[in-house]
């Protein structure tokens, strides 16, 4: 028991510990004002310049060499950040509620073909709505080979909020019409409308730009477009020609526009090729040409690049150029249009406004892709900038991820910057 | 007794004292701290915004390039561009608008600014050449910046940086 005076001195320790411990809660950090500025302050001023820098093709040259070109700029936000390049995947999976058939025209189609100078590897698999097996366990693109009842409808849609996007590959002169799957998860009707063109155009500085300016084509058909313009096609020989001068004899066929226009081309040496480009069966003094060269077929609008010639696989490379506005090789592509009339949710549009394919971004990213017997080469370009951009994805883990475009002999190619 | 001070009474008393105290300083200081806090948060918002003005935005008249008299509102972005490429002419004639190094008054007020802000704007790529820089001499520190790069219609990369206080 205390004297008069006399304070147990561990009552009072404990009670000051208690003051101070309980003050530290009454005050905790989480009351101070947090800001995000320090997060997303980076990622604008990163996104001006990677966008910037795409707008006048210095990209590739930035993230050839980037310590010393961060040295040149002088941008304090680049300092000390890394930029990891290609994530983009180079296996894709594809499950295909399709016949074998359908597999096996579809696997041919996307073998062999370069996107930023690698191959990309898709598999297609066949499985059944009834009982749904996705490729490897990893596929989230399905390809729909005939129309679905209406009765599937729920059934897409909860594909859907399991982030799945659909290819809707069907005969386009298929009645859409009160059929919800078309008309509400893909967009579309057959009810002819006239539309006007895109007005897609490249101007001089070689700057893409688009004439009516309209969001509306970023968030639908730009992509796309610009995979397809970047994609290299890969054309194998089969055939044995001789020719003069020429080494090598193994002969191959392009096949543009349909099936009427096939172009025969051999493979001469290591560096020069013959493109039969008028049609007319012979290999003449003006169609040799060497990688690099512009190639201008008989009869279609737009012009193509022979990319490379390799004569050890005995294949040459295409691509094809930019050109405005209207895509003259659409056939079979009748009465099918937007349901809402956007004319920026088709790709490759004709003068009488039909179109390539038509995209639906309402809820995730689904497809309407024309069904063919057989696939052209600009069919197989925009076959695969389909099957490519459905498979990219946004993982949220990552400081910063964006999709930008590389510069590869003055053309389009996709790749993903993540900068860290 | 009566009128005895006790060492307990003391010692409470000073216990009181000390914890009042302590508290009063939490306080005050977490007050400070959050004003620090939303002073910041206000000027980084500005020099956002400001920055998004110059390098989205044409200004107005989106010619004003044309007649500086008739400008009401800075914006460097090339008349009629789609993907807002910037105007060299428009980014020459800021030395027009805002002559003086030593402060940027004409800038802060077509751009509205409620901050002070110091502004450069240089050229990165394909070379390094500073085109345009106003400061204010009174304020030696800035506490805050933001750096845009943009495309300007001579295909080179400008970078503009805005200081703010």
């Amino acid at each position: 028991m205390a004297n008069k005076g006399q304070i147990h001195v561990t009552e009072l320790v404990f009670a000051i510990l208690l003051v101070v411990v309980s003050l530290y809660a009454f005050f905790p950090e989480n009351l101070r004002l947090s800001s995000s500025w320090q997060i997303i302050k980076p990622k604008i001023e990163i996104y001006d310049f990677l966008s910037s820098s795409d707008k006048i093709k210095y990209l590739p040259k930035f993230l050839k060499n980037v310590s010393s070109e961060i040295q040149k700029l002088n941008l304090d936000f680049i300092a000390g950040k890394t930029f990891v390049l290609n994530n983009y995947p180079r296996s894709i999976q594809i499950s295909c509620n399709c016949s074998n058939s359908t597999i096996n025209l579809l696997s041919n189609a996307t073998l062999n073909h370069l996107i930023n100078s690698e191959k990309i590897t898709f598999y297609f698999c066949q499985t059944h709505l009834e009982s749904l097996n996705p490729c490897l366990g990893s596929s989230r693109i399905l390809i729909i080979e005939n129309l679905p009842g209406n009765n599937y409808y729920n059934f897409l849609q909860n594909l859907i909020e399991n982030k799945y996007s659909l290819i809707l590959y069907v005969d386009p002169n298929t009645n859409f019409n009160n059929n919800d799957i078309a008309n509400k998860i893909f967009g579309i009707n057959n009810s002819s409308r006239t539309s006007t063109l895109q007005n897609l155009t490249f101007d001089n500085s070689k700057i893409f730009l688009i004439n009516n300016y309209n969001e509306e084509i970023y968030k639908n058909s730009y992509n796309i477009y610009k995979n397809f313009f970047g994609i290299v096609i890969s054309l194998p020989t089969s055939l044995t020609e001789f020719v003069s001068n020429c080494v090598n004899i193994r002969a191959g066929l392009i096949y543009i526009y349909n099936s009427s226009y096939r172009h025969k081309f051999l493979i001469c040496n290591s560096s020069h090729a013959y493109i039969d480009l008028n049609r007319n069966g012979n290999f003449e003094s003006n169609e040799i040409f060497k990688a690099g060269d512009s190639l201008k077929f008989l009869g279609f609008k737009s012009n193509v690049t022979l990319v490379y010639i390799d004569n050890k696989t005995f294949t040459i490379g295409i691509k094809f150029d930019f050109y405005n506005n209207e895509f003259s090789d659409i056939t079979n592509f009748a009465n099918v249009f937007p349901i809402d009339n956007n004319n920026y949710r088709k790709v490759l549009v004709r003068s009488d406004g039909v179109a390539g394919l038509i995209v639906n971004t309402t809820r995730g990213k689904h497809v309407f892709f024309p069904k063919l017997n057989d696939f052209s080469e600009d069919k197989k370009a925009l076959l695969v900038a389909t099957l490519f951009w459905l498979a990219q994805r946004i993982e949220n883990e990552k400081f910063f991820t964006n999709y930008f475009t590389y510069d590869y002999n003055y053309t389009f190619i996709p790749y993903e910057i993540v900068v860290n | 007794m009566k009128a005895q001070i006790s060492y307990e009474f003391i010692v409470t008393i000073l216990i009181f004292i000390g914890f009042f105290t302590y508290v009063m300083s939490q306080f005050l200081s977490f007050k400070v701290n959050s004003e620090i806090n939303l002073n910041m948060e206000n000027i980084n918002l500005e020099l956002f915004k400001i920055s998004e003005i110059l390098t989205k935005d044409t200004g107005y008249p989106s010619n004003w390039n044309e007649n500086i008299a008739s400008l009401k509102r800075l914006g460097l972005v090339l008349n009629g561009s789609l993907i807002n490429i910037l105007d060299m002419n428009k980014v020459n004639n800021l030395t027009i608008i805002n002559p003086s190094r030593n402060y940027c008054y004409n800038i802060t007020k077509y751009l509205d600014a409620n901050i002070t802000i110091s502004l450069v704007i240089e050229k990165i790529y394909p070379t390094n050449q500073l085109l345009y820089n106003c400061t204010d001499i009174n304020l030696r520190v800035f506490n805050l910046s933001i750096e845009r790069v943009a495309v300007a219609n001579d295909n080179s990369l400008l970078k503009i940086k805005i200081y703010g206080k």
